[in-house]
């Protein structure tokens, strides 16, 4: 039995609080919610309010039974962001555009690095070091270490964006394998599903 | 958005590279906050992109943390420069990305336990020595750093906001002002609840 796939079961048991189906909860969507609101956020101190939030009012509405199919729970909490995110948006201007401008934020550029740390950093070091080309290599980090403009980039590298996609696709492919062959490694979708045996 | 359409759509990599329209933004995160194996490809991209432009921490010079450290040391390092005027003490705060020539000693929070409690060598010939330290993170918005000696009295007293505490603070302390003894740096957090937030005892050895 799959313990962590988000299925009727899984509710239950995040709503009667098991430890292990809070934490896998919390660790899998913390995450995600990083990503997405990063794109948004500029502040460090904006994100976590609103992930804070997320997680209060989801298991808010779980405990009130409002959420029964497990295979809505990830798009639910999807949805509570937004909601936020658009309280905070309203509040902050009635007559502004919804679009946070970038400029009033200020920039935490920890923020680019939150996904970073010294294991996988070793582990990307490898592949870009194995990339079939230098160029390859040169080319994603023009992209994203210098933060020039991709379509310049391309120019540049005498690429199209589609090649720049691939590339992008491989590397991360080769991440992945990368990680899962690094001894004592448990992916972050794996993360307490090594605990296979409900607690008492 | 169904997963084979974000499969053949490349949308992860599109997602990661900003390609999206908002309302494709908007329909793909609907779709991978529901699709663990989608969700992993954005993960695994965000992990790979991170690490590259951590690249830019690790080609900028950061300050050493030897015990002591003796020539010009990196950027973004707040320096407070204390100063002597006559029989009186007054402080100077400085923010420079070119410190001063010193000898440099970074000090240890007396909470991280055992281990030997730093010398600062102090030669008069240099008209400063150079304290490093880092001041744990900490729900304070304002941090008041003293130097005091081992009777107590303060020698120079100095206000950190907590923006400037997030990088190590260096102080700059005139050699005339330092006699051989024992010394603690002491740093409170400010507000209506103030706390001790770290002291850095140290030993100092005039030459």
């Amino acid at each position: 039995m799959d313990l962590y796939t988000f299925d009727d079961n899984y509710v239950t048991r995040l709503r009667d609080g098991d430890r292990w189906t809070v934490d896998h909860f919390v660790l899998y969507f913390n995450e995600l919610l990083l990503i997405k609101l990063r794109g948004r956020l500029r502040s460090k101190q904006d994100i976590d309010d609103v992930r804070q939030e997320v997680f209060v009012r989801v298991f808010r509405a779980l405990r009130a039974g409002e959420i029964r199919d497990g295979r809505k729970l990830g798009a639910y909490v999807n949805s509570v962001c937004n909601h936020i995110l658009l309280e905070r948006y309203r509040s902050a201007s009635r007559t502004e555009a919804l679009e946070k401008k970038l400029e009033d934020v200020p920039d935490d550029t920890d923020l680019e690095t939150l996904f970073a740390s010294a294991e996988t950093a070793a582990i990307v070091r490898r592949v870009m070091g194995n990339m079939e080309s230098k160029k390859d290599a040169d080319l994603l980090r023009a992209v994203f270490l210098e933060e020039r403009d991709k379509d310049e980039v391309c120019r540049e590298f005498k690429v199209d964006r589609d090649y720049l996609r691939v590339l992008l696709h491989r590397a991360r492919e080769r991440f992945r394998s990368e990680y899962l062959r690094t001894p004592n490694v448990i992916p972050f979708d794996e993360t307490n599903r090594r605990k296979t045996s409900l607690p008492g | 958005m169904e997963h084979q359409t974000a499969v053949n759509e490349n949308a992860a990599e599109r997602y990661l590279l900003g390609e999206m329209s908002d309302a494709d933004r908007d329909e793909f995160e609907e779709h991978f906050f529901g699709c663990v194996e989608c969700a992993t490809d954005v993960r695994d991209g965000v992990t790979v992109i991170d690490n590259i432009r951590a690249e830019r921490r690790m080609a900028a010079p950061a300050p050493r943390r030897f015990a002591t450290w003796t020539g010009v040391a990196a950027a973004a390092v707040l320096v407070v420069v204390l100063a002597a005027q006559n029989a009186s003490l007054r402080r100077e705060l400085v923010t420079t990305l070119a410190p001063h020539a010193a000898t440099v000693t970074f000090l240890t929070s007396a909470a991280r336990g055992a281990g030997e409690t730093p010398a600062v060598v102090v030669d008069r010939k240099q008209p400063q020595a150079a304290l490093d330290f880092d001041i744990p993170e900490s729900p304070f918005a304002s941090y008041r750093c003293e130097l005091r000696d081992a009777a107590g009295r303060v020698h120079a007293s100095v206000d950190v906001t907590a923006a400037q505490a997030k990088d190590t603070i260096r102080l700059l302390v005139p050699t005339r002002d330092l006699e051989s003894g024992n010394y603690t740096l002491i740093v409170d957090g400010l507000g209506p609840s103030p706390a001790r937030v770290a002291s850095y005892p140290f030993i100092v050895r005039v030459r």
